[in-house]
């Protein structure tokens, strides 16, 4: 036993006590303590076991810069790995374990590291360990890993919801202490819109634990005045239990509420448990506070050693002391109010020990029969599981030059503080070293952004709350408002003297002496790094791990680069800082998904006869973000046998296809066709109203970009149609070139991609199904064309149908407004039974084009393929302009041996090509072995009664009845060079 | 996430913009009559200067006007917007 | 009722109805004609007149008048709503009265769907898919935006200072974005957090 619950004080609710339970053992707290403060209250001084060297370890801070108390949070799904002690709120039946400890935190077998220590030194991985040859990966890396890791990562789904919420504000203030309160309370004076977020449940906490006063009341009073008065502004919004973890560009922040983790499990359900904002603000105040720093020193890790203004945090905050025998270490004048604090509480302060020769309030505490050692530092901190005694010696060598020892169970240290400028950095704000307070603070400026308080480097209360509010002010004067609320006047003093750090000094006692706690890094691994000449601040980092940990070395980052640079004699401003990167403490990853998780994954798009593609139990597949059914399977047929048999329908009956998905934008005025010719490979012009043309657009580089048909509705009017995925691409494409430097040409683009809904009708009885919808329309081969459209009435409907075929079949294209899609497919099933119709999804229609030799763009196009190298040079137009041509002259563009679009047929008919395998001429040819194409379509084909591919081959066109083989892991195939176009190659049968 | 003043539509997040790189590349009036060196100057090359920089922008998800930014690609200060065919204004560090 | 037509979102029909609660309204629009009007600098108030509906010409917003509006899209488009058995004559009209200029008239009545969300909480739950600056002091009735919700494209309109707000979508976004709604709304009818009194 060593802390304990004091008689009273603290802001607990003592009529509320809370049942909980850590590493299977019940404990009990109290409502508004932390599971940190409860376990101290509880007696528990080791709570951790550390990382490398499974050290027992207890809480050391009161915040979110705790490096030891990391907990297992809750269980089964709802398990949450290496949570802080420090900031989980208690709430009845909790259930928390130790991260890093088995069989138990008390008997920890990991602790047998600490027998082989030596081994596990900065870089060790790079050092030891190293041979017999595989052990690394076989035996070391797994049992190096199973010893150390933290936390486990949940397995099953979380059952929690997560959401989001954006909100814009004139002014965000991040953090609620005295300076925060102070610039949130002047900010939203002239009624600027407001975001006040603090980390803690309560805002101004921190005042508890000092004695000045605030405008004349205690100052917790005062904070409580400050909440209230923007609680009753609707132009405030007070977030609590908010994390800012990241700050962006132009007044952009992250941030993360936990909503219902003061809550038991399941408490508040249907509630998001967390909720992410997004912040825009116009102005930013950040008044994020100060960590307080360890001491570096043998034993510093003993629990027991605890950072000074956290005892107090304890004593105050919770009415909970953390040992009954306290020493007192600091080189900075706020741990003497932590003397003071304890010696109110009743609890014994065998000495308070400052390595600077002038202690402050030496005489104060004198009189209280504290006996202040001036000059001295602890050398050591002993102790079996936590601190029993340390030793403490005269830094000069004088009194009789022998440490002594002094008992105790507590050591409260203090080495001065350091601003949290992590989200001042993260927007690459510059910091500078100020020798006097030993700290990295802000310099320079970031735009909108103002640094107040102990976050700048002003640690009294005095000039927190000062600095606070001219920030405040200052940023609603910047933003348009009035500054009306006056300064906040305290009686808090400033501290005398600056504090002191030990450096430059090596340990004078004997064991490990940490820099960082979480992960393990000592001065010894500091000072080795630096012979092995890691001394840049991001190598050492790298090499000893110090500052990678979950806390990001928020206790250890300064004392790392300190005690580097004492090693090196220079000082920590030449060191300089590592990068500080979003988040500032950790997130889960169902906040950030928030609400995009199950079926609101991804927006998800869908065409009007959707719902019949479920009835059909359709399997679909995405196409961009539309899901298009890929094929209609009958019971007990797979994908082979369902594509087969809808190809050989589309072949020798009817099928139909949902094609309301391909792109379709009206092009419209006086200079239309003119634009149309600049941006198509063919020429557009000269197209007739009423016919159709297919057209491909390549980009300046020549390469293929997009492809489609292309209607005349009138001299002035066409209807561009585009592949699915390209459907926003080509019109954004055609904005640009008409809008940045084409302004003269006098024509309008509209997407009517959504207006109309479109089912192609194919194969050899395709005309009298649409006969039998559309008896007043002429569907012969002399009155209706291939390659024109009519509009007309189908199935009582108005609609434009095309004779535009993609399957190298009859085929006509019905278009209705898509309000009469659903009711359009609904009379061409109808009207297609006698005749056997079937519905084909987007599997048959690749067989059926590829069959025919006809590209998709993105499956045989990649951004490297010309039309020529696809084979549609006689479609390039000779006397004309358009995007790409001059690059289709380009030296590497006329190329013979260019990649060119081919058909493959293996030798074996029933052997199917991987799609992406990569093409040699000779597979026993030594490594590297040279690759002459890929395959970029592969299929069974029902037509050609085989399996056949498409494919990109070098100099292909060439190599016509050549053979190519393709490695397909210790198999090879091999195939012949075919010309693309290997079914109905006259097109007869399209053309009926 | 950069807050980017759309000329039309005002202050909005970056994610509702396209950026089309830099600004001011203009199409050359003859292409059959470049050499290669010269058209591939117009295609691939693209100046990436470290400092302030004239980039075309489009609001994708809002107008779908395309503009030009004079925009910092260090910092990502954005000095301001103006519209296509709009007189040229000097970078902020320029002299006028 | 005979002009709602077919749509995707009639299978969501009840889902949408019971989604709705005191704070939060959801419905769908009943389906409505839309033109989408291109017009050139010279056309503009050609097209005002032979609409008899001056377009706004300021960005964002939206100009009324009973049965009709105009809703602003970009400085050279503008999306016209109207009765739906309008849409052909209005087209015409225009046709006539713009002869010659630079502009392009064309229906794209099916090629937007439209849900009014209205209530208290209507700007809570539209923050909470939406980046724009809802508040009243940004965005007010007659104001309209093309922007994201839910990372899909849509067109806010806000009708009134309940407020009311129409959100215009693509039909095939329509059915994930009401779902998302209908989600996002579900928080407003549950018993508040106990001890999260933001």
């Amino acid at each position: 036993m060593s802390g304990y619950r004091l008689p009273a004080g603290g802001r607990v609710d003592r009529d509320r006590p809370l049942a909980f339970t850590f590493d299977g053992r019940r404990f009990t707290g109290f409502q508004g303590d932390t599971l940190a403060s409860a376990l101290i209250a509880s007696g528990e001084r080791l709570v951790a076991r550390s990382f490398k060297y499974h050290r027992p370890r207890g809480v050391y801070s009161a915040g979110a810069e705790e490096p030891n108390a990391l907990v297992q949070l809750g269980a089964g799904a709802r398990s949450e790995p290496n949570l802080r002690a420090t900031q989980i709120e208690l709430h009845d039946g909790l259930v928390a374990a130790a991260v890093n400890a088995w069989p138990g935190l008390r008997f920890d077998l990991g602790a047998a590291n600490q027998l082989v220590a030596p081994l596990l030194a900065a870089g060790f991985y790079y050092k030891t360990f190293l041979g017999p040859r595989g052990w690394w990966r076989r035996f070391y890396e797994p049992a190096i890993r199973r010893m150390a890791g933290m936390g486990r990562a949940p397995t099953l789904p979380d059952p929690d919801l997560y959401d989001h919420m954006h909100i814009h504000a004139d002014v965000l203030v991040v953090g609620g202490g005295p300076a925060g309160l102070a610039a949130a309370r002047a900010a939203a004076s002239g009624g600027a819109r407001v975001v006040l977020a603090e980390d803690g449940p309560l805002l101004g906490a921190g005042l508890v634990d000092d004695d000045a006063t605030v405008d004349g009341v205690p100052g917790i009073a005062w904070a409580d005045e400050v909440a209230a008065d923007l609680a009753g502004r609707d132009t405030v919004t007070v977030l609590r239990r908010t994390t800012v973890a990241g700050l962006y560009d132009h007044g952009y922040a992250v941030a993360v509420e936990r909503r219902t983790d003061h809550l038991p499990p399941g408490a508040a359900p249907g509630h998001a448990r967390q909720r992410l904002w997004h912040i825009r603000a116009r102005r930013t105040v950040l008044a994020a506070g100060a960590h307080e720093r360890p001491l570096v020193f043998p034993g510093n890790d003993r629990p027991g050693v605890m950072l000074a203004g956290a005892v107090r945090t304890y004593l105050r905050r919770y009415g909970v002391a953390c040992g009954r025998r306290a020493v007192v270490f600091t080189g900075d004048d706020a741990a003497y109010a932590t003397a003071a604090a304890l010696a109110d509480a009743g609890v014994a302060v065998a000495a308070v020990v400052d390595p600077r020769r002038d202690a402050p309030d030496a005489a104060a505490l004198a009189a209280r029969g504290i006996a202040v050692l001036p000059g001295h530092a602890v050398i050591a901190a002993d102790g079996k599981g936590g601190v029993e005694s340390v030793l403490v010696a005269a830094l000069d060598g004088s009194g009789d030059g022998q440490a002594r020892r002094i008992g105790c169970d507590l050591l409260a240290v203090s080495g001065g503080w350091s601003p949290v400028v992590h989200l001042y950095s993260q927007l690459r704000g510059r910091l500078a070293y100020d020798d006097r307070l030993a700290c990295f603070r802000p310099a320079g400026s970031v735009a909108g952004v103002t640094v107040a308080g102990a976050a700048d480097g002003r640690f009294d209360l005095a000039a927190c709350l000062a600095a606070g509010h001219e920030a405040g002010l200052a940023a609603a004067v910047a933003t348009g408002f009035p500054a009306v609320a006056a300064a906040p006047r305290t009686s808090a003093q400033p501290p005398a003297l600056p504090p002191a750090m030990l450096w430059d000094r090596p340990p004078a006692g004997r064991g490990k002496a940490f820099v960082d706690l979480q992960n393990d890094v000592t001065t010894d691994d500091v000072a080795l790094a630096a012979r092995e000449g890691f001394t840049a601040i991001e190598h050492l980092k790298r090499y000893t791990t110090t500052g990678m940990g979950t806390d990001q070395g928020k206790t250890a980052n300064v004392n790392a680069i300190g005690v580097l640079s004492g090693v090196l004699g220079r000082s920590p401003g030449e060191t300089g800082t590592t990068t500080f990167r979003p988040p500032y403490t950790p997130v889960a990853y169902g906040a950030l998904a928030g609400r995009f998780v199950g079926e609101l994954f991804d927006p998800e798009r869908v065409t009007p006869i959707h719902p019949r593609h479920v009835e059909a139990e359709a399997v679909f597949e995405n196409v961009g973000q539309w899901k298009r059914p890929r094929f209609f399977p009958h019971p007990g047929e797979d994908l082979e046998g369902a594509v087969l048999r809808e190809c050989r329908a589309v072949r020798e009956g009817v099928g139909a296809m949902d094609a309301s998905t391909l792109g379709k934008i009206e092009v419209r005025g006086p200079d239309a066709a003119a634009f149309l010719d600049r941006i198509y490979i063919n020429p557009m012009a000269g197209l007739a109203v009423g016919a159709c043309r297919y057209g491909v657009m390549c980009r300046e580089d020549g390469m293929v970009f997009d492809d489609g048909v292309v209607l005349r509705l009138a001299p002035d009017r066409f209807l561009v149609t585009t592949t699915t995925g390209g459907a926003a691409r080509v019109l954004d494409w055609f904005e640009e070139w008409l809008q940045t430097e084409w302004p003269g040409l006098r024509v309008f683009c509209t997407s009517v991609t959504e207006q109309w809904a479109t089912v192609a009708v194919a194969g050899p009885l395709a005309r009298a199904v649409v006969g039998a919808l559309a008896p007043e329309m002429e569907l012969g081969a002399a009155d209706f064309p291939f390659m024109t459209f009519r509009d007309g009435i189908v199935a009582g409907m108005a609609a434009r149908v095309a004779r535009i075929s993609f399957s190298g079949e009859l085929a006509f294209e019905l278009n209705v407004e898509s309000t009469a899609g659903l009711a359009l497919w609904d009379a061409v099933l109808a009207a297609g039974r006698r005749h056997g119709i079937v519905p084909y999804g987007t599997e048959a229609m690749h067989v059926l084009r590829a069959e025919k030799g006809y590209f998709i763009v993105g499956h045989e196009t990649d951004g490297t393929v010309t039309p020529i190298d696809l084979g549609l040079e006689r479609m390039v137009a000779k006397r004309k302009d358009f995007l790409g041509k001059r690059s289709l002259g380009r030296s590497d563009t006329v190329r013979t041996d260019r990649k060119q679009l081919v058909a493959l047929l293996p030798e074996d008919p029933e052997e199917l090509l991987p799609e992406g395998a990569q093409l040699v001429d000779d597979p026993k040819a030594p490594a590297p072995v040279p690759m002459v194409g890929h395959v970029t379509s592969s299929y069974r084909s029902a037509a050609l009664g085989r399996s056949f591919a498409l494919a990109l081959v070098r100099d292909g066109r060439q190599r016509i009845g050549g053979r190519v083989f393709a490695p397909a892991g210790a198999h090879v195939v091999a195939a012949r060079i075919a010309d693309p176009v290997l079914f109905d190659p006259g097109g007869s049968r399209r053309d009926g | 996430m950069l807050l980017i003043s759309c000329p039309w539509c005002g202050p909005r997040d970056e994610t509702e913009f396209h950026c089309g790189g830099e600004a001011h590349i203009a199409r050359p009036l003859d292409p059959p009559a470049l050499p290669d060196a010269a058209w591939a100057g117009y295609v691939f090359m693209r100046d990436n200067p470290k400092g302030w920089m004239r980039e075309r922008w489009m609001h994708a998800q809002g107008c779908r006007r395309w503009f030009n930014l004079v925009r910092h690609t260090v910092t990502h200060e954005i000095a301001g917007a103006y519209l296509v065919g709009a007189p040229l204004p000097p970078l902020p560090d320029e002299c006028p | 009722m005979a002009d709602r037509g077919t749509t995707i979102l009639d299978p969501l029909a009840a889902a949408i109805a019971a989604a709705s609660c005191e704070e939060a309204r959801l419905s769908r629009l009943p389906l409505v004609g839309q033109v989408t009007l291109r017009a050139g600098r010279d056309a503009v108030s050609l097209a005002g007149v032979a609409l008899d509906l001056a377009l706004p010409t300021e960005p964002n917003r939206v100009a009324s008048d009973g049965g009709r509006a105009a809703v602003w899209l970009g400085p050279d488009e503008w999306l016209i709503l109207l009765p739906r058995g309008d849409v052909a004559s209005t087209v015409a009209r225009l046709e006539m009265a713009l002869d010659g200029g630079h502009f392009a008239a064309v229906d794209t009545s099916a090629a937007r769907l439209g849900l009014a969300l209205s209530g208290p909480a209507a700007r809570q739950v539209l923050a909470k898919g939406c980046g724009l600056d809802l508040h009243p002091r940004a965005f007010a009735p007659g104001d309209c935006a093309q922007t994201a919700l839910a990372r899909v494209p849509v067109l806010l309109v806000q009708r009134d200072e309940a407020p009311t707000f129409w959100v215009f979508v693509r039909p095939s976004y329509a059915v994930f974005l009401a779902r998302w709604l209908i989600d996002a709304i579900a928080e407003l009818r549950l018993a508040p957090i106990p001890g999260l009194d933001t």
